[in-house]
């Protein structure tokens, strides 16, 4: 081995020598970690039970059926009570009963049809018209009883409307997100 | 080249719509549920009534026949009451009829109340005679109306066939004879009939005279005949129709110049 072997060789050594200490080095360093977090949506929900006839002339509840038959002076009422759900931080939007028009052959019978809103989550739920609410927030839950009121007045002389029959179509009572 | 620009032009147009469309029917929550279908109907009211049986009565006063008719509300509805009132609408001359629950209160109109329910109801129709009543028929118009206020029915007329049957003329009163004098009078008397009432006639010239009505007497019947007179005395009977009898026989009174001289005679016929 000449000289300038012997050298490069022992210049190569120096080198490794130093790049090794490099390696060994020690650093600061720190860490958190980020939180477990979650989402979750809210509800908006409708839902209904079947409805009662009541005979007003009456102290008792629900006392009228399908079947029995109207005289002057009767006022029959129909009710049907549907539970609204919503909760959401940013819901809002309407619930609208959209009501069919009655048939039939009545000429003095009087048709009225109104929603009434009760519950905890009632204040929430603001009453723009006989069928028709909005809510601006989550309201949580409400009762909404819809009442159609048939009244065939005692002024009903002669033979009017005897024999005669009405009838209002089922109607959608809608909730929905604005 | 120049022919691509209104293909990618075409691209980006439809791309921007998408969009906007995309905005507008963005997703939102709903629930539907529905009012259910539901129904009402109106009963009827009405009835029905018998036809009520013929009568016969006598053309006198106090004379009286019944007969009657059933009611059937025929009426539909939960709620409904009726009243059906009977009115009597027409009657013959001299016939009096009235109308009623019972035949022992009896109106000239008369009413019931019903439901669809109710048993039927039956109304009497009294009919009264009299002297100058004549056969016919009597007519009941029956209507019903709902109570408070409501439907009404139309009217519904029954008839009932009233024969009058003539009263028969009273026998002729027999006079018995004279009872004895009192003093300044003298009585004479006859066999009454109940139901009959007699009317005295007198004659002072001769037995065949022309009798005069001297009012409505009852036997005995006491006259008091003045100085110096002779009187014939008959009577009539007459019954409640107004039918009167032939004369009696014929009775006698005399008188002189005292009560002494007062006599009583049954002369005929």
């Amino acid at each position: 081995m000449n000289k300038m072997m012997k050298g490069s060789v022992a210049g190569a050594t120096g080198v490794a020598l130093l790049m090794g200490g490099f390696g060994t080095y020690a650093l600061w360093t720190d860490s958190e970690d980020l939180a477990e977090n979650h989402v979750q949506s809210g509800v908006l929900t409708i839902d209904t039970t079947a409805g009662v006839y009541d005979d007003t002339r009456t102290g008792a509840a629900d006392d009228w059926t399908a079947s029995d038959l109207m005289v002057p002076g009767d006022v029959i009422t129909y009710t049907q009570t549907f539970t609204v759900n919503g909760t959401g931080k940013n819901l809002e939007g309407s619930i609208v009963l959209d009501v069919e028009d009655v048939t039939g052959d009545f000429s003095t019978l009087v048709r009225d049809v109104d929603v009434v809103a009760s519950g905890s989550g009632a204040t929430d739920v603001t009453k723009d018209s006989a069928t028709s609410f909005t809510f601006a927030d989550p309201f949580g839950t409400a009762t909404l009883t819809a009442t159609v009121t048939y009244t065939l007045p005692g002024t009903t002389g002669g033979v009017v409307d005897q024999g005669a029959s009405a009838s209002t179509p089922a109607s959608v009572f809608t909730i929905s997100q604005s | 080249m120049m022919s691509r620009i209104p293909l990618i032009a075409a691209v980006v147009g439809a791309l921007l719509v998408g969009g906007a469309t995309t905005g507008v029917t963005h997703a939102s929550w709903t629930g539907q549920r529905h009012l259910q279908a539901h129904q009402v109907s109106a009963g009827s009211m009405s009835f029905t009534a018998t036809s009520p049986g013929a009568v016969t009565v006598d053309k006198v006063s106090g004379s009286t026949a019944e007969t009657s008719f059933v009611l059937d509300d025929t009426s539909a509805g939960k709620n409904l009451q009726q009243r059906i009132t009977a009115t009597v609408a027409g009657a013959p001359a001299g016939v009096t009829a009235t109308v009623g629950t019972s035949c022992t209160t009896t109106a000239a109109s008369a009413s019931v109340d019903t439901t669809p329910t109710s048993l039927d109801q039956t109304l009497c129709v009294k009919v009264a005679s009299s002297p100058t009543a004549v056969s016919g028929t009597v007519t009941v118009s029956i209507a019903g109306a709902q109570q408070p206020t409501g439907w009404s029915t139309p009217v519904l007329t029954r008839t009932i066939p009233v024969t009058v049957n003539a009263a028969a003329v009273p026998a002729v009163p027999p006079l018995l004879g004279c009872l004895p004098r009192d003093g300044g009078n003298i009585s004479f008397t006859w066999a009454p009939e109940t139901g009959l009432s007699y009317t005295l006639y007198s004659a002072s010239v001769n037995q065949d005279a022309n009798y005069v009505s001297a009012g409505a007497v009852t036997p005995p019947h006491s006259v008091a005949p003045g100085q110096n007179t002779t009187t014939f005395y008959r009577v009539k009977a007459t019954n409640p129709a107004g039918a009167t009898s032939g004369f009696s026989n014929t009775v006698r009174v005399l008188r002189g110049n005292g009560a002494s001289t007062i006599t009583c005679t049954l002369v005929s016929p």
